[in-house]
């Protein structure tokens, strides 16, 4: 149970959260802190025992679930152990947020509800070693997601936001799930260590089984083309876009190809459709940020750039381009949700999110000045702060081609260079004194929202200073986990003097320079139009979709009695039809074995065809009462002449009053009239001789097939042995299928009723004089 | 027999769908009439063996030497007859009250005028 405890633990606060919040919430924020500190120490303990060489724990519950399909199985691997350490790690301090984000309003009662399912989900994503129970935690991220994008549900966009979030990544989940179930019965196994052991071995892998994974990882981080639901999911409040939309759930993309890196890594071309959507959606969250003028929007942007980057580097594949994106992403988790917490402060505080509205904030908010500068200068790589590293590294890459190694530091440069501008502009320009702007009024913001930007400031000076001695092992491990090799590697911050250090102080210095002469934000531009076709498509299929239920709908509901009579005979005549025309229905045997007809009966079933002929063309209704009566009476002949007595009397007695009361209620009825038009009646026909046919021959098929012994036998037998009577079809009725009958006498008492009460109702109408 | 049996299903099958499929009220009743001959002759046809003889046993309360009808068709074609009979009643009730009230004979124009 040591690595699924904590999620089941998470669960069951996250059910308990609501009345618990409503009671008492000093105590739920204290509990539920103590819980998440427990939690993030517990994997951070199995991440470093892992990092120090020991084994993965694992962790095999065979029974939890009734079904062979899905295991509750778990299995930390360095990767996985890492991302938990993160999610819960962050989750401490954006709880914390959150209860100084909500304090004590309603709002605040049901948001740890959706949050906390997450957080356990989250973890059960990177932990899960059964890959149908990672779909399980994947879909329980979307859904618990959709939730907390929409958790102002009254405002519409949050809603619509909610429902794009939703149907993308929930499209690449199913997508998801198709590959899964592709690559598990092809291997025989689901565990994906398994995979990882099987790839490596050199194991074929269907290829759409990994375009369907890559799918599901490309909608979740919001790669491109489906970047467009991230920035949208800003609507959400801003813990959210802290935890989920920075530092966790959109990463969970890049960490099943990190998890699955063996078997996308077998697929040259799926690589390079990695690295190409990762390049295009890095350049993608620059060019649209460049111009965003609300911090959340700019936080978005350049976490869908470094999202973009992330699967860039795991899609080269090489071990260092691996080793960068460790450090890349455990950087960007910091100083990012970090940020994400000061711009909501910073909203708290002064009511706007707007740039062009704030500035000067440094004097009244000096901590958070402080705070925002260590996390803005972690994020564009200052030595020796964590985000440094990264791009320190990323620099020093090397390609085997020369010119491509060239053109890769070129693309990285510009990247950080974009990507510091943008980072200024959110951690710097609210605070620096603006000679055209008054310094906006600003409220006290609640201690616990300091606490968490406070604490990944921090975490990114320790990390960064103490990465030789601590990390190094960890991203070791890690990189050896998802790569194969590399875990010795020693990580250091000083490497000489080498172009990657030009790099950076150009970087820097560049960048400094770009913010101060690059006052973009607030003007669209032709890039920026045409990035929007993205999410016009999303648009357009959305509309098509309501549009063609309605349109489905109105075909099959019409209301209007012939349509479904059409359809249903219709699909009747297809099904059948089609199945005999698969299955081979050999028709010309049924006619092999005909037997001599005798003169009466074959006069008889002329006479109804007759009959049946009348009643379909006559205009008159006396003939088609005529009609009627023919083929009653030929029908009770039919059953006298095949041995049913009992039916012929029955049905005599049924049909004259049928036809008696036919005539008497004919009698207040209009003529009969041709209203449809001559080709429908043509199509008509041949519909209702298709349908004539298909009933011919499945009777005649019908001879020929039998299912179950019959019963006749043993009711013949037990007539009179058990009943003591001898005419056994009234033995049958009164005595083996009594309750049978005396449902159908239940039927024509109310069947007497209602045409009691349907003709009351119609002479009392005429009392009252004609019609309502 | 039974091919010209099945023939006959046939035939009354496509009558009473040719009815269904008509707006004039008098006709859709017409076919509801017809389907209930139709599947009571589909149920006879199912019978094993379909035979001349009456389905009452003999004497001693044995099956006659020559074999008898199978019971169990007929006896649920009764119980078909009749609620079949009640079913007609009720439809040509409601046929006539739905005209008075609608004043149409029309199906299309009924269904409008629930819609209303």
């Amino acid at each position: 149970m040591t690595l699924s405890a904590p999620i089941l633990f998470l669960l069951l606060l996250a059910v308990v959260s609501p009345w618990w919040v409503a009671r008492s919430r000093m105590s739920f924020v204290v509990a539920g802190g103590l819980l998440h500190l427990g939690i993030a120490g517990h994997y951070i303990l199995l991440l470093s025992g892992v990092a120090g060489g020991g084994g993965m724990p694992a962790e095999n519950g065979a029974d939890f679930f009734p079904t062979d399909l899905i295991e509750w199985s778990f299995l930390g691997t360095a990767w996985g152990l890492m991302f938990a350490a993160l999610v819960s790690g962050i989750g401490l301090l954006v709880f914390l947020y959150s209860a100084g984000y909500f304090g004590a309003t309603p709002k605040g009662i049901r948001f740890f509800l959706p949050l906390l399912a997450f957080e356990a989900a989250m973890l059960g994503v990177v932990l899960a070693d059964h890959s149908i129970l990672l779909f399980l935690f994947w879909e329980l991220t979307s859904i618990s997601s959709f939730f907390l994008i929409g958790f102002l549900h009254s405002e519409t966009t949050s809603r619509w936001n909610a429902q794009q979030a939703l149907l993308v990544t929930g499209t690449g989940g199913m997508c998801l799930l198709a590959g899964f179930l592709m690559v598990g019965t092809e291997w025989g196994t689901h565990s994906l260590e398994a995979w990882r052991g099987m790839a490596v071995a050199g194991r074929e892998i269907p290829m759409v089984a990994l375009a369907l994974m890559l799918a599901g990882a490309a909608t979740k981080s919001a790669l491109f083309p489906f970047f467009f639901w991230l920035p949208n999911a800003m609507s959400a409040p801003t813990p959210v876009s802290s935890y989920l939309h920075s530092a966790t759930m959109v990463k969970a993309g890049i960490f099943l190809i990190g998890a699955l890196f063996p078997l996308f890594a077998s697929s040259a071309g799926i690589m390079g459709v990695i690295v190409g959507m990762g390049a295009a959606t890095a350049v993608t969250g620059l060019a649209l940020g460049w111009v965003q003028t609300d911090l959340k929007k700019i936080l978005a942007y350049t976490t869908l750039s470094v999202l973009g980057l992330l699967a860039f580097l795991l899609g080269l594949g090489t071990v260092e381009s691996v080793r960068v994106a460790v450090l890349l992403l455990l950087g960007h988790a910091c100083y990012k949700a970090g940020l994400f917490m000061a711009a909501g402060a910073v909203d708290k505080a002064t009511g706007t999110r707007d740039l062009r509205a704030l500035a000067g904030l440094a004097k009244a908010m000096p901590a958070l000045w402080i705070v925002c500068l260590l996390l803005g200068l972690s994020a564009v790589g200052f030595p020796p702060l964590l985000g440094f590293l990264g791009k320190e590294y990323g620099y020093g890459l090397a390609l085997p081609n020369k010119g491509l190694s060239l053109g890769l530091s070129a693309f990285l440069f510009l990247a950080n260079l974009t990507m510091m501008v943008l980072i200024l502009r959110v951690a710097v320009k609210p605070f620096r004194p603006d000679a055209a702007l008054e310094a906006p009024g600003v409220k006290a913001i609640p201690k616990l929202m300091m606490l968490g930007p406070a604490v990944l400031a921090l975490a990114g000076v320790f990390l960064g200073l103490t990465s030789p001695f601590l990390l190094s092992p960890m991203v070791g491990a890690v990189v050896s986990g998802i790569a194969g090799d590399g875990a010795d590697y020693k990580l250091a911050l000083w490497h000489g003097f080498k172009p990657a250090l030009y790099m950076s102080v150009a970087t820097l210095v560049g960048g400094w320079f770009l913010y101060k002469v690059a006052v973009t934000y607030g003007k669209q531009n032709v890039v920026t139009r045409r990035l929007g076709f993205a999410e016009n498509t999303y648009t357009a299929m959305v509309k098509g979709l309501m549009v063609g239920a309605a349109a489905t709908t109105g075909f099959l509901q019409s209301g209007d009695l012939r349509r479904y009579l059409h359809l249903f005979f219709g699909g009747i005549l297809l099904l059948v039809v089609g199945n005999w025309w698969v299955s081979g229905f050999g028709v010309a045997r049924l006619f092999a074995s005909m037997e001599p007809v005798p003169l009466l009966e074959a006069l008889l079933v002329a006479a109804m065809a007759f009959g049946i002929l009348l009643v379909v063309l006559t205009m008159s209704r006396i003939t088609a009462v005529l009609g009627l009566a023919i083929i009653g009476l030929g029908m009770a002949f039919l059953f006298a002449r095949l041995g049913a007595p009992d039916l012929a009397l029955t049905l005599m007695l049924v049909e004259s009053l049928t036809v008696v009361l036919f005539i008497y209620i004919v009698h207040g009825l209009p003529k009969i009239r041709n209203i449809t038009k001559p080709p429908g009646r043509i199509f008509d026909a041949c519909l209702s001789l298709g349908v004539g046919g298909v009933m011919a021959l499945l009777a005649m098929k019908a001879q020929s097939v039998q299912l179950h012994p019959s019963i006749s036998g043993t009711l013949n037998e037990w007539s009179y042995t058990l009943a003591k009577g001898k005419n056994v079809v009234n033995v049958i009725l009164v005595d083996f299928r009594a309750l049978d009958t005396m449902g159908e006498i239940t039927v024509i008492a109310l069947a007497a009723l209602g045409v009691r009460l349907v003709w009351l109702r119609k002479s009392e109408m005429k009392a009252k004089g004609g019609k309502p | 027999m039974i091919t010209v049996l099945c023939i006959l299903i046939g035939l009354i099958f496509a009558g009473a769908t040719f009815c269904l499929l008509r707006r004039s009220l008098m006709r859709v009743l017409i076919g509801i009439l017809l389907l209930g001959h139709g599947v009571n002759l589909l149920l006879l046809a199912s019978s094993d063996p379909i035979s001349r003889n009456v389905a009452i046993l003999g004497e001693d309360g044995l099956p006659t030497a020559a074999g008898s009808a199978d019971p169990l068709p007929q006896a649920l074609i009764l119980t078909a007859i009749v609620i079949g009979f009640g079913l007609s009643v009720f439809t040509l009730v409601l046929a006539r009250s739905a005209y008075m009230r609608g004043g149409s004979d029309d199906m299309r124009e009924l269904e409008r005028e629930e819609e209303v």
